[in-house]
């Protein structure tokens, strides 16, 4: 008890620590960190320019929900002082979430458990680093987890309410509607090995239009801040469009920098409709157990989202933690780790090659991207194949299960 | 030779022209000379583009028909541009005869609102006319270039009251346009249509100077033009020709003595009879013995050859009978510019770099500046870092006013025009950080690894910074920095069908490998028998 | 089946066919809510133009309707009706070679303004124009070649018929014509030499007045311009009495290079008129074939281009200034006639009396030869873009070129069957079909894509959408016959029930 209390209090002051330390400050000019979408130099620069009169979306710099644009600007002042424990909020409340998830899911009192799981969230350097460049991927990671949090423990209009204000900072989120109210409804036990059909599927609908409710009440909130809807053109217009190109851990950037423009609105429309593809067929397949669709979809997202980080990788290799049951199922997890750890590596030493050095060209770090890629494709993949394989229990040696 | 006063009366009721030439010895031993060449077509003005039709006639004399056609077409007021070549010197050269001397090609047109066609439409008709006009590409990248900036370009003649409305503001009804390409190279195939628009062309007067491989050879020049309106005069078309010749470099014996001969190669052989005004003059230096031949009729300190009145061939001599040689020690007493501006892009990775300026006030009073910076879209500013010091120590209440228009990615322009107050004698640095965008493979040049010129700053010294505008009231000199050359991140210019297999090959494997695990069976089969 | 022997993994709720079906479902749905998307966004805009109207003008002549009315004032003929015949058949061969209805009637109370009329009276063999009537004098005693007579007249009037050289003098039709007077001096000198003339006010009266009887056929634009230093580009000849240009140098006299004529601003055709003032040392210059008139001036026509005149100033000594307005004049009338060989205009007929002005018959005919000319340019543009937008498969067609080409063909449809319409009405009809249709055919729009071949295409879609496709087609047949097979058999087995 007391050592764990004394490691939570040491990890929170090593995070802080390393939150102030100056040396740091260029994480915050890290493109694997913080997309343009996620910054918190641009979004310093919003808040600038609002206070200023000037209005922040005539520009393409800031592309940040006039949300956050509010609350920064009003409620919580960002400075180098006040950021890192702003920063540090929010991971706790998501580390928090996340042990709460996995206490709803297990409904197991480890105390040990729920403290390894805080202390990985706020450890792993996929989460780390983005944290302590303050880009607002570690927010919206929060937020999912809250979200998913609040559906696990039943609170629907809070998990609908979460999610509202996570679409409105990041639109891919939209696509988690589905497994978080099917979460709403189906509740977070662990039902992988115990499948079961549920067969109360219009129930989602009154969820869904909760939702959207407050979809639309925080984009009228916005555009009353933002004077006019333009804002949405420059921040959920960028999932769409791709104005921005630059680099990023993610398979968008070089295929569009690349693309030839009479195909590019074509691919763009293309790739948006892919990352959305898979939300359906994932619920219906998990439809006994939603969180796990979620985390799926998640993984997904992060992979195939337009403007991604390393946060994105990063929370879903950490929701790894709340599904203990699938782990003997993993078929790749050599493979998968390798990969990423050999990315983790690529990536920071084929961008500065590029971009600081001047040695390298654009494709070493494209090549390492697709590297990151196939690392996660793996990672979901391979947790994918483990979740469905649970169901399916053991047999006895001399039995094979095959897919047909 | 001496002109009628007949024939002057008879040109004092249509048009008038009259040209100049100024040379000024430099502090370096360099001669600066500024040619004018000024074109009044009295009582006329600018076409009215809400009630006047294209096709009224057109009479022109003197005035160029190519240039008129235009202004005409377009309905323009005012129409600036330049073309210059190198870098001025401020520090050893002083302030411009003619001030805008700002690298590249630089145009800008004061227009009337209304009519049929749009500002922006007439806007790139004109450009595009110009262009033609003297062989420059002005018309390449339009509108990744055009600005309308508040306060350094404002207009030097009258603006005419084109409609009786309320509001008689004629401020109101105008609006600029501005466009600068820092990479405009100016040479032969510009001077030849240039001289086109004079009357004598290259065949007499001044203008027979104008000798393009001496010009072209020189350390500095530059050609401008220049139109406006004047109440109660009528459309002035001003063309200028500056160039900074370097005698020292030619000189066997290294001596600064120059002439009409060593630097243009030439010496006037006749005078352009329609010119009703023909003169030169020479500003003599201070500091050492100077000679000039033949005589001439001095006026305040300034040497004054009126052509109507010399022996041809003319061919002036500048010479110091002191100096066997010339050795130049610069002494920045002598400097004559009261400001200075110096401007780099720092710590500058293919990503990232912090714009550093400084503006030095060399004066002994408190000064007034406006500075323009306009950058193409993918140099995106970040304001918040905006610090400004005098020695050091953060001064921001020197920030009088700030102006600021962000860019629009793969469109307009950043326009970021502040204030500043000067305090004397001291040098203002400011810096930002900027970020590098990445730009989509169709839209780097074909030389992308060169990089891209930024067009150079301007720094407009105002006497009060606090009249109100839309129209800027501030007619003063301006001063350039010199041309910013930035790298841009450059993709793989030979990948684009590889990037296409590559990374949908990928997708594709994913997609393909989700699709099959949920949609097929998990079955047990039995291998062996228990 | 494997399966049935084991139903403990069709019985895990995830195995059932009702969600696996549910799942490729959804799958065909997203790619089914895709296709319009691509549609969209990578079709080629390729809206359809009124082909079939468009080819069947291909072809077609244009018979502009011309109503003449005999006004037998003096009763001078026994038999009117007959004349009227007598004189519809000898006209028939020249109106309709010029692509005119013409029908020649009786006098009738009721005519519009732009029928014509001949009028007949009794008096000395003479005729005389005035506005759209012929007044014709008929000498009683000599009636019998009197069809014959009026034929020829009527002939060079309605259809006047022009020679090939004249022909190619004549600048192509557009409905806005800028004209270019420039004064060119050679050389420039301190006494009889011009620095400008008094343009402004002398074209007021003269040439004005000209371009406003004009006016129904070109909308003018005019400007004028001075040049001190406009060398020629060769060295005339030189002879006893000053220099001669040959006729080939007459070719390469304007120095396009050196004067600066051309107009950077618009693509309307340009007339341009030079006054070449020669340097004294070419004093008197000459053309090669008109040595002989011994005169101030010289003139010539540049074919499509313009015209120029050559003055040699006489040495009178006068300090430079403006040219004097007696010369002026004189260069402005010929000008004048230059212009009209230019623009096409006839030549007067001999029932014209006053020779300075245009005829209303002579600007008719020629507006109805305009207008014809438009009409089969216009016809043969459309044409044109239809043959070509048939023949490249990638070139795009958008809105605005197909909106021009409608105009071009609701204006082509008042010609079809021609309207009753005055020339001048007509003649601005043609006019916007042949602008629009020009304006379609050179429609930058409609290159975009050119360069992108079908191969291209395939390596852009194929990494992606073939290992996409695949998977999805062969599971969906699948599962599709599956589920076939299942009814089939669900109906035999309640068949069986029911047995």
């Amino acid at each position: 008890m007391f050592l764990r209390r004394l490691g939570l209090g040491t990890l929170i002051a090593a995070r802080l620590l390393l939150a102030y330390h100056p040396a740091l400050l260029h994480l915050q000019d890290d493109a694997q960190l913080s997309s343009p979408l996620t910054s918190y130099k641009r979004l310093l620069e919003g808040i600038f320019l609002f206070q200023n009169g000037v209005d922040p979306y005539t520009g393409g710099t800031f592309r940040h929900s006039p949300l956050l644009l509010a609350l920064f600007s009003t409620a919580f002042p960002l400075s180098s002082t006040t950021a890192p424990i702003i920063w540090l909020a929010f991971d706790l409340l998501g580390a928090v979430s996340l042990a709460k998830i996995y206490h709803s899911r297990t409904q197991a009192r480890d105390r040990n458990r729920n403290f390894v799981l805080v202390a990985f969230y706020l450890l792993n350097p996929y989460q780390l680093l983005p944290s302590l460049a303050r880009s607002t991927a570690s927010i919206e990671n929060a937020l999912s987890l809250l979200a998913s949090a609040f559906a696990c423990s039943g609170k629907s209009s809070y998990a609908l309410l979460a999610l509202a204000f996570l679409t409105h900072l990041s639109m891919p989120a939209v696509l988690l509607t589905l497994p978080i109210s099917l979460l709403i409804l189906r509740g977070p036990h662990s039902s992988l090995a115990t499948p079961t059909a549920f067969h109360s599927w219009s129930k989602l609908i009154p969820l869904i239009a909760e939702y959207s409710i407050y979809v639309g009440i925080l984009s009228i909130t916005a555009s009353s801040i933002a004077g006019g809807v333009h804002w949405s053109y420059k921040t959920w217009g960028a999932f769409l469009t791709l104005p921005d190109l630059t680099p990023n851990p993610g398979l968008w950037w070089y295929f569009f920098t690349e693309m030839f423009d009479h195909f590019r609105p074509f691919f763009l429309a293309t790739f948006s409709i892919h990352m959305a593809i898979y939300v359906v067929p994932l619920s219906l397949k998990f439809q006994h157990d939603p969180l796990f669709a979620a985390y799926i979809i998640l993984g997904i997202v992060g992979l195939l989202k337009p403007y991604p980080t390393l946060a994105d990788a990063g929370l879903f290799l950490t929701l790894l933690g709340v599904f203990p049951e699938i782990y003997q199922y993993l078929r790749t997890p050599i493979v998968t780790a390798l990969l990423h750890l050999h990315s983790s590596l690529l990536l920071p030493l084929f961008h500065k090659l590029w971009l600081s050095q001047g040695t390298g060209n654009a494709n070493f770090f494209y090549a390492s991207t697709l590297v990151f890629a196939l690392a996660n494709g793996f990672a979901i993949l391979d947790a994918l194949q483990a979740g469905l394989r649970v169901g399916l229990g053991t047999r006895p040696d001399g039995w094979e299960l095959v897919q047909i | 030779m001496i002109l009628s006063c007949d024939f002057l009366a008879a040109q004092a009721y249509s048009d008038r022209f009259t040209e100049s030439l100024v040379i000024r010895p430099l502090e370096d031993g360099k001669v600066a000379s500024l040619f004018t060449f000024t074109t009044l077509m009295a009582h006329a003005s600018g076409r009215d583009p809400i009630n006047d039709s294209e096709d009224k006639p057109q009479h022109y004399t003197i005035f160029p028909l190519s240039l008129g056609q235009i202004l005409r077409e377009y309905a323009i007021t005012e129409l600036h541009l330049t073309l210059n070549a190198g870098k001025w010197d401020y520090l050893h050269w002083g302030t411009p005869e003619d001030a805008d001397v700002g690298s590249g090609a630089e145009m800008w047109a004061w227009m009337a609102d209304g009519g049929a066609d749009s500002i922006d439409s007439r806007w790139v008709g004109v450009r595009n006319a110009v262009s033609g006009l003297l062989c420059a590409s002005l018309s390449s990248l339009s509108i990744q270039r055009t600005t309308s900036p508040l306060l350094a370009f404002p207009p030097l003649g009258d603006l005419p009251v084109i409609r009786p409305t309320n509001q008689t503001d004629a401020s109101k009804q105008y609006h600029l346009r501005h466009a600068s390409l820092p990479s405009e190279h100016v040479c032969t195939e510009n001077l030849t249509p240039f001289l086109k628009l004079l009357p004598c062309k290259s065949s007499s007067g001044l203008a027979s100077l104008l000798n393009p491989h001496k010009l072209f050879d020189a350390d500095w020049h530059g050609m401008g033009v220049h139109v406006r309106w004047l109440e109660r005069k009528g459309v002035e078309v001003k063309l200028t020709f500056q160039a900074v010749v370097d005698p020292v470099r030619y000189s066997p014996t290294h001596s600064r003595d120059a002439s009409l001969g060593s630097m243009f190669d030439r010496a006037i052989e006749k005078p352009c009879p329609v010119a009703a005004e023909s003169m030169i003059q020479v500003k003599s230096p201070t500091d050492a013995v100077f000679h000039l031949s033949p005589d001439a009729h001095m006026e305040n300190g300034i040497a004054v050859y009126d052509l109507a009145e010399a022996e041809y061939p003319l061919d002036i001599s500048l010479r110091w009978p002191a100096e066997l040689s010339f050795n130049y020690l610069f002494s920045s007493v002598h400097t004559s510019a009261p400001i200075r501006v110096t401007r780099v892009l720092r710590d500058a990775s293919q990503t990232h770099g912090r714009l550093t300026v400084s503006i030095i006030n060399e004066s002994n009073h408190t000064q007034y500046v406006a500075y323009l910076e306009t950058v193409p879209w993918f140099i995106q500013f970040y304001l918040h870092t905006l610090r400004i010091t005098v020695d050091g120590e953060p001064r921001p209440d020197l920030l009088h006013r700030l102006s600021y228009t962000p860019a629009i990615p793969h469109a307009d322009p950043t326009v970021f025009e502040p204030i500043f107050t000067l305090p004397p004698l001291k040098a203002l640095r400011f810096t930002m950080e900027v970020e590098k965008a990445f730009l989509r493979y169709t839209e780097h040049p074909p030389d992308a690894q060169r990089g891209w010129d930024l067009p150079p700053a301007v720094v407009l010294p105002i006497q009060n910074p606090d009249l109100p505008f839309p129209i800027s009231p501030y007619k003063s000199q301006r001063i350039y920095t010199s041309t910013l050359l930035v790298d841009l991140p450059t993709p793989d210019f030979s990948m684009p069908y590889n990037v296409i297999l590559m990374t949908s090959t990928l997708v594709a494997l994913f997609f393909a490998n989700i699709f099959n695990t949920l949609t097929r069976r998990f079955v047990w089969i039995q291998t062996a028998v228990a | 089946m494997a399966d049935t022997a084991l139903p403990a993994e069709s019985a895990v709720a995830f195995q059932t066919p009702s969600i696996r079906r549910l799942i490729i479902l959804s799958y065909w749905v997203a790619v089914i809510i895709g296709l319009p998307i691509w549609l969209y966004t990578t079709s080629i805009q390729r809206l359809s133009l009124s082909e079939s109207q468009v080819i069947s003008l291909q072809g077609q002549p244009v018979d502009i309707p011309v109503n003449l009315y005999l006004d037998d004032v003096d009763n001078i003929l026994a038999n009117s009706d007959h004349f009227v015949r007598t004189l519809q058949t000898s006209l028939q061969s020249c109106t309709s070679s010029a692509g005119l209805a013409l029908v020649v009637s009786n006098a009738q109370s009721s005519t519009s303004d732009y029928d014509y009329r001949l009028v007949l009276k009794a008096g000395s063999a003479d005729c005389k124009i005035d506005g759209r009537s012929l007044r014709w004098e008929v000498n009683r005693a000599n009636k019998a070649s009197l069809a014959t007579q009026m034929t020829a007249t009527l002939c060079e009037l309605l259809a006047p018929r022009s020679s090939a050289a004249d022909e190619r003098r004549v600048v192509q039709y557009a409905p806005k014509v800028r004209l270019s007077f420039s004064l060119l001096n050679e050389e420039v000198f301190m006494e009889d030499s011009f620095s400008s003339w008094n343009m402004e006010s002398l074209f007021q009266g003269h040439v004005a007045p000209l371009l406003e009887r004009l006016s129904p056929l070109h909308n003018f634009s005019v400007e004028s311009q001075t040049q001190v230093y406009a060398p020629l580009a060769f060295d005339p000849q030189r002879v006893d009495n000053g220099h001669v240009i040959s006729r080939d140098q007459l070719t390469v006299f304007v120095n396009s290079a050196e004067w600066t004529l051309a107009s950077g601003v618009t693509t309307d055709p340009v007339l341009h008129f030079l006054l070449f003032i020669p340097s004294k040392e070419h004093r008197p210059l000459q053309i090669e074939s008109s040595i002989e008139h011994d005169d101030y001036f010289k003139a010539f026509l540049v074919p499509q281009w313009g015209g120029v005149v050559i003055y040699n100033p006489p040495a009178l000594g006068q300090p430079l200034g403006p040219l004097p307005d007696t010369v002026l004049q004189d260069v402005l009338s010929i000008y004048k006639n230059q212009l009209l060989a230019l623009l096409g205009v006839s030549a007067n007929c001999r029932c014209i009396t006053d020779s300075s002005d245009i005829s209303q018959w002579q600007l008719d005919a020629l507006m109805r030869r305009r207008t014809i000319e438009n009409v089969n340019r216009s016809v043969d543009a459309l044409n044109s873009i239809v043959k070509v937008v048939n023949s490249i498969q990638q070139m795009p067609v958008g809105k605005d070129v197909r909106e021009d080409v409608n105009t071009a063909l609701d204006a082509l449809a008042k010609f079809y069957p021609p309207l009753p319409l005055s020339p001048s009405e007509l003649l601005a009809y043609s006019a916007r079909a042949l602008s629009t249709s020009s304006h379609a055919f050179f429609n930058p729009g409609m290159l975009a894509l050119l360069y992108f071949p079908d191969a291209h295409n395939y390596a852009v879609y194929l990494p992606l959408f073939a290992p996409i496709l695949v998977p999805l087609f062969v599971t969906g047949i699948k599962e599709f016959k599956v589920w076939r097979k299942q009814r089939k058999q669900q109906k035999l087995d309640s068949h069986k029930k029911a047995e």
